[in-house]
């Protein structure tokens, strides 16, 4: 492969370019080796491999040594000018050490953080709760509640004062948590001890500096004080179980704030953390100051049916005043079903609301609902349509199903309060209900909160202190679907309850550990006696008297065992670890945040790389320093900003002394194979992508906060490096990035293509169709193909000259098919549609 | 009566895992252990179709017990999983007659076809065996 650089080598005396190419050469390598671990990782990290540790440190080591390599060749490149990149490096290093070792790194931060300032990445420093908050104003451009952060490392310097860590460790070390009442006794013990112990006060005088400063900036008289733990609406979702104080004032803030971190030891949440397998140490507790918002209305909103993932379907619930009597179950709120993506309501369900919470004079007080109110619906058509919009922007930019919390004050302004990626139903045709099993009816109607099929014992909820008397195995009945519950859920197979929804925090957790739960069943602790032996099909919402075996004969397999994938050990360090590797955030290279300390995860460091080192060697802004000049303009009919350097030979001599070369002064074999198939008449690179409005707002959630993207759109540049038989061509093209590689002479078994491909604008299953489409084209031109997600590496080898202009030729014109194909692949459908397309001659199938 | 399967690993998650997918997608019964130092007296008395057992466990190696089975059950089926980057020990182990060696990370299905595939053998070898004793009378 590297023939040709003998051959440069050979005729350029320029020992200093020959090195920054040497340097260049090993740099692009590196990056895609890089690349091919990454997509692999993405593959194996799921739950349909089986995977060890050693695969993990292996793949760390990898990768860790590989981006090592990277920044020493840019510096090389660059003469040692992005030494930066190094701390960079060493900050994640550590990270992803920890991760590896099991030992999270509460990183040190301010003790306060504005909401202005908090995305996604600094889960570790505000929480996962007020991260995605962030992430959802900052980058999505949702409007939130304005407010600030109190970090993890302030959490940690609490637990430090007056040796609080080591009294919580001793009580903790007392614990049997299968006795109930020790759980009750220790957990009380650590509550006080934690409320009782002073902040230090640095973190004190911090805190209610960042609340004067919001005061004075919005003019708010309370906060709500909520927990934000770094596991908390991850994976496991810990939905309520954690504490809200609401409408705080200044007086209390400071005993809020250390009533919230206490609420991490509770019996519940310990019982919580025990069944997902997360230990103490990994939930940290951020927690988050809101300003009020003074809700007319309030709720929760699932951009997707969580029970049937085909339906289109969003569901919106609703109460009067603010949404915690929808979570907690006090209300049973107003469910509404919408269309997606239009937002028209196909059903609505208007419940009694007797009761709302409301916020007065600072604080919060349950108000009776004026009597004209209580059976009215809470929203409005057109609040429906504006609450689904939002909703589908949500889960359009996260490119999953979302669980929102929102609120609408007196003004009609809606704000979304949380979103938490949403747990849905497995993926698969749904079975038929059972007409008639030969049992009797006992209950029939109600909500499916989680799917499924249980048979039990039932055992009848009346106050807390039956909790700890619920027998293994049992069907629990309760009149609300209070979190409280979560504390019996080890060991019950079953629930049902008398009011509710299936967007209540009780429901979230039940579909969590994969419980079949009924809500909203009216009459379950009146129609079913204690100790009856129940089956209860969560599904089709039925209650049985006895053991309908025709129905647990059908379970819905495959749940469970995902599940317990996902709660293992190994399955979350994997997680924890792809997320400091796989996500780019540096997309924008003529951002201002474009730089090293802007790197979150090795890929945007190998990003930054990529692209200096691009620039290093072609060296735009010194045209006379060390590249000598020779980075060249092509000027052609292509609407893609190219530059070339000439290795040797691959340029006609005449224009080697010109600043703008046009394709006709293109020598170089491969290259002038593929500019042929490039500027094929049938490619059509100006025209007009048909994107559907989902498409449009995942490419608009990317563009908004970042106006450079939307205005360059072709404008980025192509880097090319070419001799008479060789051609190196490395392009981002929108929000792709593509590297050809090709030698081609008459030496049959020297000559080769390499092609590599990734990345796109739309979502990862419309970047992924694509990538499929390009694979399945080059295995028709007889590439070797390899994809993984929206990657793909194609080769061909020791195919003679005339052959391969060919080859080059159809990928050139491929270049100009794929250009944004990903925002019309709407559906797998239209892969082999493209594919057919595209071998007749038509280049621009997506493109009207 | 259903084939039993034995599975020892010193992971309980992985061995949890392994059990729940075979469990949900085949009619086989599934044991599992923790303690590699009791799979010998499992195979004695426990009446197993095939042995699945990790490469490298805490005082001991999986190598181990295939000449120790082979002993005990001349045609019981041993099935090495191995740590990601190891397979040079379980070509080792196929030397010594395991039946077959899988490599972490690998698909779910994986582990389902090469059961199957060691019931057939097991099945045959039992059948050739039987016949093989007939034709000696």
């Amino acid at each position: 492969m590297l023939r040709f650089l003998d051959y440069f080598v050979s005729k350029d005396p320029a020992q200093k370019l020959r090195e920054k190419y040497d340097n260049f050469r090993g740099l692009l390598s590196e990056n895609n080796a890089v690349l091919e671990i990454m997509a692999d990782m993405e593959e194996k990290v799921s739950i349909e491999y089986l995977f060890d540790m050693a695969y993990l440190t292996s793949n760390y080591s990898e990768l860790s040594g590989r981006v090592k390599i990277i920044i020493d060749k840019l510096n090389a490149l660059g003469e040692g000018k992005y030494k930066e990149l190094n701390d960079a490096f060493n900050r994640i290093d550590l990270d992803l050490r920890g991760v590896i070792d099991g030992k999270s790194r509460i990183p040190v931060a301010d003790f306060t953080i504005s909401f202005d300032r908090i995305t996604k990445e600094m889960t570790d420093i505000v929480g996962a709760k007020n991260g995605h908050l962030g992430e959802v104003r900052n980058k999505a451009g949702i409007t939130v509640p304005d407010g600030f952060a109190i970090s993890t490392h302030a959490y940690i310097k609490f637990l430090e004062a007056d040796g609080l860590h080591q009294r919580i460790t001793h009580q903790l070390a007392l614990l049997n948590p299968r006795d109930k009442s020790s759980l009750r006794n220790v957990t009380e013990k650590i509550r006080a001890m934690i409320v009782e112990t002073e902040l230090p006060r640095e973190i004190a005088q911090e805190i209610l500096g960042a609340y004067h400063d919001l005061v004075r900036k919005n003019g708010c008289d309370a906060v709500s004080v909520r927990s934000s733990a770094v596991f908390e609406d991850g994976e496991s979702s810990f939905a309520g179980q954690y504490s809200t104080v609401l409408g705080v004032t200044e007086a209390h803030l400071l005993q809020s704030y250390k009533e919230v971190v206490s609420s991490k030891f509770t019996p519940r949440t310990l019982v919580y953390s025990q069944n997902q397998g997360i230990s103490e140490t990994e939930t940290a507790m951020a927690v988050g100051c809101l300003e009020m918002i003074e809700a007319k209305t309030a709720g929760v909103m699932y951009s997707q049916d969580p029970n049937d993932v085909k339906n289109n379907k969003m569901i919106i619930t609703a109460v009067w005043g603010m949404g915690k009597y929808a979570v907690d179950g006090t209300v049973t709120p107003d469910i509404y079903v919408a269309s997606k993506p239009g937002g028209e309501t196909l059903e609505q369900k208007i419940s009694p609301k007797p009761v709302m919470l409301v916020c007065s004079n600072g604080g919060v007080n349950k108000r009776e609902v004026p009597l004209g109110m209580q059976s009215a619906p809470c929203l409005t058509e057109e609040q429906i349509q504006c609450l689904s919009k939002i909703g589908a922007r949500i889960e359009e930019y996260y490119g999953r199903p979302q669980d929102m919390e929102w609120a609408l004050d007196k003004r009609d302004k809606l704000y979304v309060l949380q979103a938490r990626p949403l747990r849905v139903a497995k993926r698969k045709e749904p079975r038929k209900r059972v007409i008639n099993p030969g049992h009797k009816i006992l209950i029939d109607g109600g909500t499916t909160a989680s799917g499924g099929v249980a048979f039990g014992k039932v055992y009848r909820i009346a106050t807390d202190d039956d909790l700890d008397k619920v027998p293994a195995d049992a069907i629990l009945v309760a009149r609300t679907p209070s979190p409280r519950l979560v504390a019996a859920m080890d060991r019950v197979v079953g629930i049902v309850t008398d009011l509710g929804s299936a967007a209540g925090h009780m429901a979230v957790v039940a579909r969590e550990l994969q419980i079949p739960t009924i809500v909203n069943a009216q009459s379950a602790t009146r129609a079913l006696s204690a100790g009856e032996e129940v089956t209860l099909d969560a599904t089709f919402v039925r209650i049985y008297g006895g053991r309908v075996q025709e129905l647990l004969g059908i379970q819905e397999d495959g749940r469970k065992e995902e599940s317990l994938l996902k709660q293992t050990r190994i399955f979350r360090t994997a997680q924890a670890m792809l997320r400091k590797v796989v996500p780019l955030h540096l997309t924008d290279p003529w951002s201002k945040n474009f730089k090293p300390k802007s790197c979150h995860t090795l890929h945007d460091i190998t990003r930054f790389c990529h692209e200096m080192s691009m620039r290093e060697m072609f060296d735009f802004n010194n045209q006379s320093g060390s590249n000598g000049g020779m980075a060249k303009r092509l000027v052609s009919d292509i609407p893609l900003s190219m530059y070339v350097i000439d290795l040797g030979g691959g340029l006609e001599k005449a224009a080697s002394h010109q600043k703008d070369v046009r394709s006709e002064d293109i020598t170089s074999v491969p290259m002038k194979a593929l500019l042929k198939g490039m500027g094929h008449e049938r490619i059509r690179w100006a025209g007009y992508v048909p994107i559907n409005m989902k498409s449009f707002i995942s490419v608009f959630a990317n563009t908004v906060c970042d106006p450079a993207k939307g205005e360059r759109a072709l404008g980025e540049k192509t880097y090319i490096m070419l001799s008479d038989n060789y051609v190196n061509f490395n392009s981002r093209l929108g929000y792709h990035f593509s590297t050809i590689d090709a030698y081609c002479s008459d030496t049959k078994n020297d000559n080769y293509i390499s092609f590599r491909f990734k990345g796109g604008a739309a979502s990862i299953d419309k970047r992924e169709r694509r990538a499929i489409f390009i694979g399945r084209v080059l295995r028709q031109l007889e590439f070797s193909v390899e994809q993984k997600g929206d990657f793909v590496i194609a080769t061909l080898r020791k195919y003679d000259r005339g052959l391969l202009e060919e080859r080059l030729d159809l990928l050139g014109r491929l270049i100009g098919c794929i250009r944004q194909l990903d925002v019309t692949m709407h559906t797998d459908g239209l892969i082999d549609y493209y594919v057919k397309e595209f071998m007749k001659g038509n280049y621009s199938p997506g493109i009207g | 009566m259903a084939e039993k399967i034995l599975i020892v690993d010193d992971e309980v998650d992985m061995l949890g895992l392994l059990k729940l997918i075979i469990a949900d997608k085949t009619d086989y019964a599934v044991d599992t252990t923790n303690n590699p130092f009791e799979v010998i007296d499992l195979i004695k008395t426990g009446d197993y179709e095939v042995l699945i057992t990790d490469l490298k466990m805490p005082g001991i190696h999986g190598i181990e017990f295939v000449d120790q089975v082979k002993e005990i059950d001349e045609y019981l089926p041993v099935i090495i999983i191995t740590a990601y980057g190891s397979a040079e020990s379980a070509e080792e182990a196929m030397a010594k007659g395991a039946y077959d060696y899988i490599t972490k990370p690998f698909r779910k299905e994986q582990i389902l076809i090469t059961i199957d595939g060691a019931m057939e053998w097991r099945k045959m070898k039992r059948e050739l065996s039987f016949l093989k004793g007939k034709i000696g009378h």
